[in-house]
């Protein structure tokens, strides 16, 4: 029926309001009930209807609920409440797009209602459609123009348009709301001091932003006695100060800045930009360098301090710094020196210079104990940590076994320390040999079974060899106590580092459906993490932090940028490419049965048919009964395994586009999708971020194949694409050819070999096999990398290469990497 | 060999990933977008020359009190373990005590350590100079007490003025 809800009989109006009170304090069932009642008697009542499917949705019915509200709908078409359930629905299913139109309906039977037009601002603000919230806005605003929320909201919002001015002009129209200490404002809050400090921050910000800096400097001095965020005002003068070139004021801004925090990059580059000189020009670096030192003796604690000179000397300046910075460190016993120091060694001469360095103390400390300038002996230690320098410089150029050597010195000396053993762990994995690296890891766990870094660390070793059984036992032994279950608590605190571990070690067995099963984890995690946002819309507005809360909103913008989102996405990607490539070649992929618990396990962990076992967790007598797909069939068996690897792909386009590999990855769903002019789009944006990309050749090579190929496509379409490669890449690229033009690179040749692969044949195929073959000949120098290496072996072995042939593959990549274990 | 400054939204998953390498006590990505939407200038990080987040303080006012003004609260501080001797957990405490003590006028500071973590208490009482104020029973989920420690912040800072002649 169509009946309003004052048109309703008296009862079952009342049981109305009662079904929206239980809604708010969440007691849906109750709520249920009590909509069935009104039903009772009220049959169809298109609003109950509704009403009664947003119980349902929020008690896991999500079926019978949007049937429900739907029904509702149909019935009372023009009712708001209706369309705002509707809406609220959508929202709870992170279905934010559905959830803004319905909103937009339900304002249509009721345009003032603040509680719609408030849930409208915040949909409108997740999908990052400012403007629409401006509108929004506006509209409370005009309602209720006194609520500081509904101001400040308005003004942040068009900021996010980039209209500062707007900005500025509504905070200032309305602040004296907040900041007249009579109003009532201020009687009833217990954090007021801190909320007007916050309000005129971010007010001060703004100005700023509209460029008119004297403006924001005059305002800065005016607030200075109610503000409460020091440090944020300091920095706001130094700042305005620099842009408005007074120099020396600046200067003398950034100089009280740095004797609050002497560790801040950003205050010592601000100080020093102040006196018109720049780092990187040769000429003033005398300058710098004795300003510099005039700091580190005003603040001699300054770890940031200590390190700078270092970045912009050379030659004997340089060799002064280092020495004393590294006699500092190595008296110190500072574990991370050769971290810190890493980053010099971009510069050849640098890095030679600290090495010599090094060495040197290492003689002096041998034959005297003491340094050149020591004025008495120097303990023991202090050899070891020279030691341990020169054995992570030798690794750093390649030389594994001097670097074992010298770890093992150090180790002799002192055996108790942790440190020692992470990093000849680290030795080993560089090495190649993912076994010792392990083993190392373990024992130095087993130092410390108290610390949860070095048990991290372990676990991810273990995973590195494979060992998810292993890794597994390990992991939980630091997952809280009273966590109803191990594992999936793992998944909880959204360890996604674990998770994503675990994923490649999955891989690497050829358990595809476990695989993007731990891959899928990190993706929802991410997920998670971008919905987040979504209460602080409502909240920071609340709280006054309007300069957090815009920061929040620009990382949630890049939040799909980050290097463990793309890793998984890209994997998850490659993983889908490959189910979809087995079943069209007819083999399709089964996803691997969960384990008898019985069954004995190998040492690292694995049955040897790749089957493993997931333990509830070391202790639980509950079986792993939570976890509803445990080999992550459900992705195995998805309808389509390129559509779901092109939602990824379109997440990675628009978040990474400019990174090479989002287009390698992207080429190999669209080709597959015979989205040919997708496909182009991906070979000419690769061209665009590096014209001579190793994969770009066997691309243009493919697609073009892949249109010759196929009868249904318009003749015109192919020529028209056809003619479009051959612009940019001349009439017949050949793979073979552009291997050989890089005969000294081997990512070309893995390329190549993959691309001849993906085309087919026998020709081609014994063809890739002859390039992977030689990954480890002399003339490929450097780019024998221990990654391109084992992307050989696994060519190797994707290509069906015999017992005979992957053995002398091994031999000659183990006369690179010596002490490998992995060819 | 590091820089110290206050935490900003991109930090978040750094810091997570840190406290889920170092300790058992873990939090959900909302938590640490809750302490940095409203307690912004309490959190500070610490990052090494390559730009990683080797060391963070999450930190918070403890709303659970009654009376004002309120107490400056550690929620979390960890430091990765390859970054040892660098005094870093003393150089945060020391930014995020006074932001505190300026910004929300705590007298003191407070945070809660198990009673059997003998590493993390003593770094408490003999580096950051903290004291027991008395043990909370059963504060962990798993049963274990809790020492509830503090430090006056009173004596640390003075109220800075700005001069306004610039």
């Amino acid at each position: 029926m169509s009946l309003t809800i004052t048109e309703l009989p008296h009862k079952e109006q009342a049981l109305f309001r009662t079904a929206l009170k239980l809604y708010e304090v969440k007691q849906f069932k109750k709520g249920l009930k009590t909509c069935d009642q009104i039903l009772k008697k009220v049959a169809n009542h298109g609003e109950t209807l509704a009403v009664k499917g947003m119980f349902l949705a929020h008690l896991d019915r999500k079926k019978e609920a949007y049937e429900m509200i739907k029904r509702g709908i149909d019935i009372s078409p023009a009712s708001s409440i209706s369309w705002h359930v509707y809406g609220i629905v959508c929202r709870f299913d992170e279905n934010y797009a559905e959830a803004a139109k319905c909103y937009e309906e339900a304002l249509k039977a009721d345009s003032e209602n603040a509680t719609i037009l408030r849930e409208l601002a915040q949909l409108y603000t997740q999908l990052r459609q400012y403007q629409k919230a401006v509108e929004i806005r506006t509209r409370i605003l005009k309602i209720n123009p006194d609520t500081p929320q509904y101001w400040l909201g308005l003004a942040v919002a068009h900021q996010l348009t980039g209209r500062n001015d707007l900005a500025l002009k509504v905070i200032s129209t309305h602040e004296h709301i907040v900041l007249d200490e009579s109003s009532p404002f201020k009687a009833n809050n217990s954090n007021y001091r801190c909320d007007v400090s916050e309000l005129l921050m971010y007010k001060n910000w703004v100005m700023e932003l509209t460029g008119d800096y004297q403006m924001a400097l005059d305002n800065l001095k005016e607030i200075r006695p109610r503000i409460t965020d020091i440090t944020a005002w300091k920095e706001q003068k130094a700042k305005l100060l620099l842009k408005l070139d007074r120099k020396e004021a600046a200067a003398s801004a950034y100089q009280e800045l740095i004797e609050r925090n002497p560790d801040s990059n950003t205050y010592i580059c601000g100080y020093l930009s102040c006196n018109g000189l720049d780092i990187g020009r040769a000429e003033d670096r005398d300058a710098v360098l004795e300003i510099v030192r005039g700091l580190q003796q005003q603040f001699p604690t300054s770890s940031a301090l200590k390190f700078l000179p270092l970045t912009f000397c050379d030659g004997d300046d340089f060799v002064k710094e280092a020495d004393k910075l590294a006699k500092y460190a190595l008296r110190k016993g500072i574990p991370s020196l050769f971290t810190s120091m890493k980053t010099l060694y971009e510069d050849k001469t640098k890095g030679e210079t600290l090495g010599r360095l090094v060495e040197g103390y290492a003689s002096q400390l041998r034959d005297t104990k003491r340094f050149d300038d020591s004025s008495e002996d120097e303990p023991s230690s202090v050899s070891t940590w020279c030691t341990f320098y020169l054995a992570q410089h030798a690794d750093y150029y390649g030389n594994h076994e001097r670097a074992l050597q010298l770890m093992e010195t150090a180790i002799g000396a002192s055996p108790d320390t942790v440190d020692l053993y992470m990093v000849k762990a680290r030795i080993l994995k560089h090495a190649g040999d993912v076994c010792g690296a392990r083993d190392v890891m373990d024992f130095g766990r087993q130092k410390d079974l108290n610390d949860r870094f070095i048990n991290t660390k372990t676990v991810k070793y273990m995973l590195h060899n494979n060992e998810v059984d292993e890794a597994e036992k390990n992991m939980v032994l630091f997952v809280r106590d009273d966590a109803s279950h191990k594992i999936q608590e793992i998944v909880e605190t959204q360890t996604i580092w674990y998770m994503r571990e675990r994923g490649h070690a999955f891989r690497r067995l050829g358990d595809i459906g476990r695989a993007l099963k731990h891959f899928h984890q990190v993706l929802d995690s991410f997920r998670t993490f971008h919905n987040d946002q979504y209460d602080f819309h409502t909240y920071s507005i609340r709280k006054f932090t309007a300069r957090a809360y815009v920061d929040i909103l620009e990382w949630e913008d890049r939040v799909f940028e980050h290097p463990m989102y793309v890793d998984s996405a890209v994997s998850a990607i490659e993983c889908y490419v490959e189910l979809y490539d087995r079943k069209a070649a007819g083999a399709p992929f089964e996803p691997i049965a969960v384990d008898e618990p019985k069954k004995p396990l190998t040492r690292n962990g694995t049955s040897k048919s790749g089957q493993h076992n997931l333990s509830a967790g070391v202790g639980e007598t509950k079986p792993a009964a939570v976890d509803a797909d445990p080999n992550g069939a459900a992705f195995v068996n998805a309808p389509s395994h390129l559509e779901s690897a092109l939602a990824f792909v379109e997440v990675l386009e628009k978040s990474v586009g400019l990174q090479a590999g989002t287009h390698v990855t992207a080429f190999e769903v669209h080709l597959r999708m015979k989205k040919y002019f997708l496909a182009l789009k991906s070979i000419n944006q690769l061209r665009a971020i590096e014209a001579d990309h190793p994969a770009l050749v066997p691309m243009v090579v493919r697609i073009s194949a892949a249109l010759d190929a196929d009868a249904s496509f318009a003749a015109p379409m192919k020529a028209a694409l056809k003619a479009q490669l051959v612009k940019a890449f001349g009439e017949v690229p050949s793979i073979a050819a552009t291997v050989a033009d890089h005969d000294t690179l081997l990512p070309f040749a893995l390329a190549g070999a993959r691309g001849l692969v993906s085309l087919g044949g026998k020709e081609r195929v014994a063809q890739a096999k002859q390039m992977a073959m030689q990954a480890a000949a002399e003339r490929f120098g450097d780019s024998r990398t221990l990654e391109n290496l084992v992307a050989a072996r696994d060519l190797l072995a994707r290509i069906g290469a015999s017992e005979s042939e992957r053995l002398a593959f091994a031999a000659e990549a183990r006369k690179v990497f010596p002490l490998a274990t992995c060819f | 060999m590091i820089t110290i400054r206050q935490a900003k939204a991109g930090d978040e998953i750094a810091m997570q990933n840190c406290n889920l390498t170092n300790l058992p006590e873990n939090y959900h990505m909302k938590y640490y977008l809750y302490h940095l939407a409203t307690w912004p200038e309490l959190s500070f990080v610490a990052e090494n020359e390559q730009g990683r987040l080797v060391g963070y303080v999450l930190a918070k006012m403890n709303e659970d009190m009654t009376t004002t003004p309120l107490d400056g609260h550690v929620t979390s501080l960890s430091v990765m373990r390859s970054y040892r001797r660098l005094g870093i957990a003393e150089r945060l405490m020391n930014q995020a005590q006074r932001a505190m003590f300026e910004v929300f006028d705590a007298k003191c500071v407070s945070l809660h350590v198990r009673i059997s973590n003998i590493a993390a208490f003593a770094l408490y009482k003999k580096t950051l100079g903290f004291d027991i104020d008395h043990t909370e029973a059963k504060y962990y989920a798993d049963g274990e007490d809790a020492y509830s420690m503090k430090k006056d912040l009173t004596s640390l800072y003075k109220l800075e003025m700005d001069s306004l002649d610039f």
